[in-house]
């Protein structure tokens, strides 16, 4: 048992805190939100510190963990970064793991286009939500039983105005410039299902990252509002909450840190963590935001109250992916054996 | 680098502790403590002396086994997964971890009686008129020659009745500050003036008052300085917080509640884990219980370092005692009609253990510092907050 950091992870920490500290300023997070969702110089400046390649730019694997990229993503969420990290990390990694069919869509990670993964699998003429989808050039996804990357066009499209001012795109598999078929059948289910864990794992971690900051800022207000005499902090129906919250992004944490452990170490219990690390922490951020708007009183209502860019986030980073209650069905699943109901089960998360 | 995997010698012990319970919780343990709520057995408790468990970490040079933190982790928690009478056990274990670090060479004399299993100590803190504010004791010490006169009550002094010890927490100063006129005492409780009443509760426990008339106890009985008792206090509510992750009995409901969900069929034969809702409420158990399973081992983990906290031991207290009371009540309504009936040991079903544990998880939130008191820490080591009291 081991609950310390690595050096590795302690540089990664101090490396990217300071990058979003100065390229992901709560300035530069409003400006990006009138250009689509997405700052152009924030993804250079990631690039510069080695980008999606990070966590995977060979055929074969190679990349680095889950631990380490743990700590990227957390900071990610934090700063509420408007650049696709956590995509980009999941899609390298899974082209990494593909071998050398995926070496002409590695080559596009490693000159820095952006990449994505479309966590909802395509029925025939379906369209989906895709996250980064209007900012990225390659795209994996399964299609029907494939597993397929599609090369975009370079013209960048249009986002579709959205609840967390995301790069969203409503896309079909049929809409990409070029189309190559990576695996198929069992193969595909499996090597997508595998990025979709990566994928909760990682975006658990962000929103660990988001809600722990809207609790501090929920927190800072508490401190400082003066009403009845004196600061609201001091009342138990603004800090209890604020208490139960902290407890929960901490137990929230730990999950996504023993799901990544156990990710990295090839562990039985891999699936049932990545799920409840998800579940756990799309809950526990929406819960904790709301608190932390309310917090604000009416001032939390306005566009000009920073609360309201973590709240609206908490929701549409989780929801790309479908309902997060019915991933307590994917955890069910997981301990209990799957269940002879055939409804509701499998309706959510590819 | 994180590492979530206990080494083999822990999982090995942890296998010698399964062997010593299905060998040492026999239906005759397990009758007694559904009949009396003692949360003690004296048969069972030196069963487990003999095995060295009954102060696991007193250091080998001491006398006693040395065991690491997650091994006593690892005790606790399969103390409680199995359904053991652990109270006398666990009171026993902070106060001696106090004596042994405060106490005098006199005082240290005792830990032998603890290590074989021949005394226990119950924990003399909570009055009638102060619990949240235990600073704000009223039960007197008065000095008197070379010894001190003790008198004033006690409520929920569980184990009174058959401990050896308490550990009680006195006011010998009125002119000053309340947490600056404290002392604690070690007092033996066969002596002349102490008065024990019996008290129930909704969980088949027995707790006791207990009445201090004029009781007359030797400066010897005096642990740490005169008016130094909110320092030894700190020091054993410490410890207290951070064995609070309570994994192994929210184990032991989950593992009722799926037995219970796995084996109840509906009226159109399916079973009750074949039902979403079902499905939600035990997956979000097993959520919790990974979370108290993690706190826990964190904790057992910053021990072994000599990490100190004062966050994370409330954080686990509030977290892994509140789902407690959140799941208990969800299996309730899961098994409806069937959760009614009064469990029994030996012989209560799962469904009945589950009606048992929904009234027992209600003193988790409470005893040892109530969720109020660990939000209010929390709110204010945790987070910055203004005192809100």
């Amino acid at each position: 048992m081991d609950f310390s950091s690595t050096e590795e992870q302690l540089a990664l920490a101090s490396v990217f805190g300071q990058l979003f500290a100065k390229e992901s300023s709560i300035e530069r997070v409003r400006t990006a939100e009138l250009a689509g969702g997405f700052d152009v110089a924030l993804w250079r400046k990631f690039l510069e510190l080695g980008g999606p390649a990070i966590a995977g730019s060979e055929a074969g694997g190679g990349g680095a963990d889950l631990r380490h990229l743990g700590v990227v993503v957390e900071l990610c969420g934090r700063w509420l970064a408007p650049v696709p990290i956590v995509e980009s990390f999941v899609t390298a990694r899974l082209l990494a793991r593909l071998g050398a069919v995926a070496v002409p869509c590695l080559e596009r990670v490693v000159a820095g286009d952006v990449v994505t993964i479309a966590l909802r699998r395509w029925l025939p003429r379906g369209i989906e939500v895709v996250p980064a989808g209007a900012v990225s050039r390659g795209v994996v996804g399964l299609d029907g039983d494939e597993l397929v990357w599609l090369l975009l066009s370079d013209q960048m499209a249009t986002a579709v105005a959205n609840h967390g001012s995301a790069p969203l795109r409503l896309l079909s598999a049929n809409d990409a410039d070029e189309r190559l078929v990576l695996c198929d059948s069992t193969e595909a289910v499996a090597a997508f299902g595998e990025a979709v864990q990566d994928w909760k794992i990682l975006t658990a971690g962000a929103l660990v990252g988001l809600a722990e900051r809207a609790l501090e800022l929920g927190a800072e207000y508490a401190k400082t509002r003066e009403q009845f005499g004196g600061s609201i902090g001091r009342f138990q129906a603004i800090a209890h909450p604020l208490a139960d919250g902290l407890a929960a992004i901490d137990g929230a944490r730990l999950l996504c840190l023993e799901a990544q452990w156990a990710v990295d170490t090839g562990n039985a219990r891999a699936g049932a963590l990545a799920s409840m690390a998800f579940a756990f922490a799309a809950e526990t951020a929406s819960r904790v935001v709301a608190h932390a708007l309310h917090v604000h009183g009416g001032y939390g209502l306005t566009i000009e109250y920073d609360i309201q860019l973590y709240q609206r986030r908490a929701k549409a980073w989780a929801l790309v992916a479908g309902d997060p209650r019915l991933e307590y069905q994917r955890v069910a699943d997981e301990l209990f054996g799957v269940t002879s109901l055939p409804d509701v089960i499998g309706a959510g998360i590819a | 680098m994180s590492e979530f995997e206990l080494g083999a010698h822990v999982e090995e012990f942890r296998a010698g502790v399964r062997g010593f319970l299905a060998e040492h919780l026999t239906d005759e343990v397990r009758e007694h403590e559904w009949r009396t709520g003692d949360g003690h057995n004296w048969v069972f408790h030196r069963a487990l002396a003999a095995r060295g468990w009954a102060f696991p970490t007193l250091p080998v040079d001491e006398g006693g086994p040395g065991l690491d933190d997650y091994c006593r982790f690892v005790l606790l928690q399969e103390l409680y997964l199995a359904g053991a009478p652990l109270v006398g056990w666990n009171t026993t274990q902070m106060p001696a971890t106090v004596i042994r670090q405060l106490g005098s060479a006199a005082q240290r004399e005792i830990l032998r009686e603890i290590a074989s299993g021949d005394a226990i100590i119950c924990l003399g803190f909570t009055e009638p008129d102060s619990g949240s504010d235990v600073a704000a004791a009223k039960t007197r010490a008065v000095r008197d020659g070379e010894g001190w006169i003790v008198s004033g009550q006690k409520m929920f002094t569980t184990l009174a009745h058959l401990a050896q010890y308490c550990f009680l927490l006195t006011r010998t100063n009125t002119e000053v500050a309340k947490h600056r006129g404290l002392t604690v005492f070690l007092v033996p409780l066969d002596a002349p003036g102490i008065e024990i009443q019996p008290v129930r509760t909704t969980a088949g426990e027995r707790t006791n008052i207990v009445f201090y008339n004029d009781v007359v106890i030797p400066d010897a009985a005096r642990l740490g300085e005169i008016d130094g008792g909110w320092s030894v206090m700190n020091a054993t509510l410490g410890i207290e917080h951070a064995n609070a992750s309570f994994w192994g009995v929210k184990q032991r409901l989950f593992n009722a509640a799926l037995q219970a969900a796995r084996s109840t069929t509906d009226g159109s034969g399916r079973t009750l884990l074949d039902h979403p809702i079902n499905r939600e409420r035990l997956a979000r158990a097993a959520v919790h219980n990974e979370v108290a399973l993690l706190m826990g081992y964190r904790s057992a983990w910053q021990a072994s370092q000599s990490i100190h906290s004062t966050v994370d031991g409330p954080i686990t207290k509030l977290f892994a005692t509140e789902t407690f009371i959140a799941d208990a009540s969800e299996f309730m309504d899961m098994l409806g009609p069937g959760s009614l009936p009064a469990f029994r040991d030996p012989g209560g079903d799962d469904s009945s253990l589950v009606e048992f544990l929904y009234r027992y998880s209600f003193g988790t939130t409470i005893y040892g510092g109530s969720s109020e008191v660990m939000r209010g820490i929390v709110a204010e080591q945790g987070l910055g907050l203004p005192r809100s009291r």
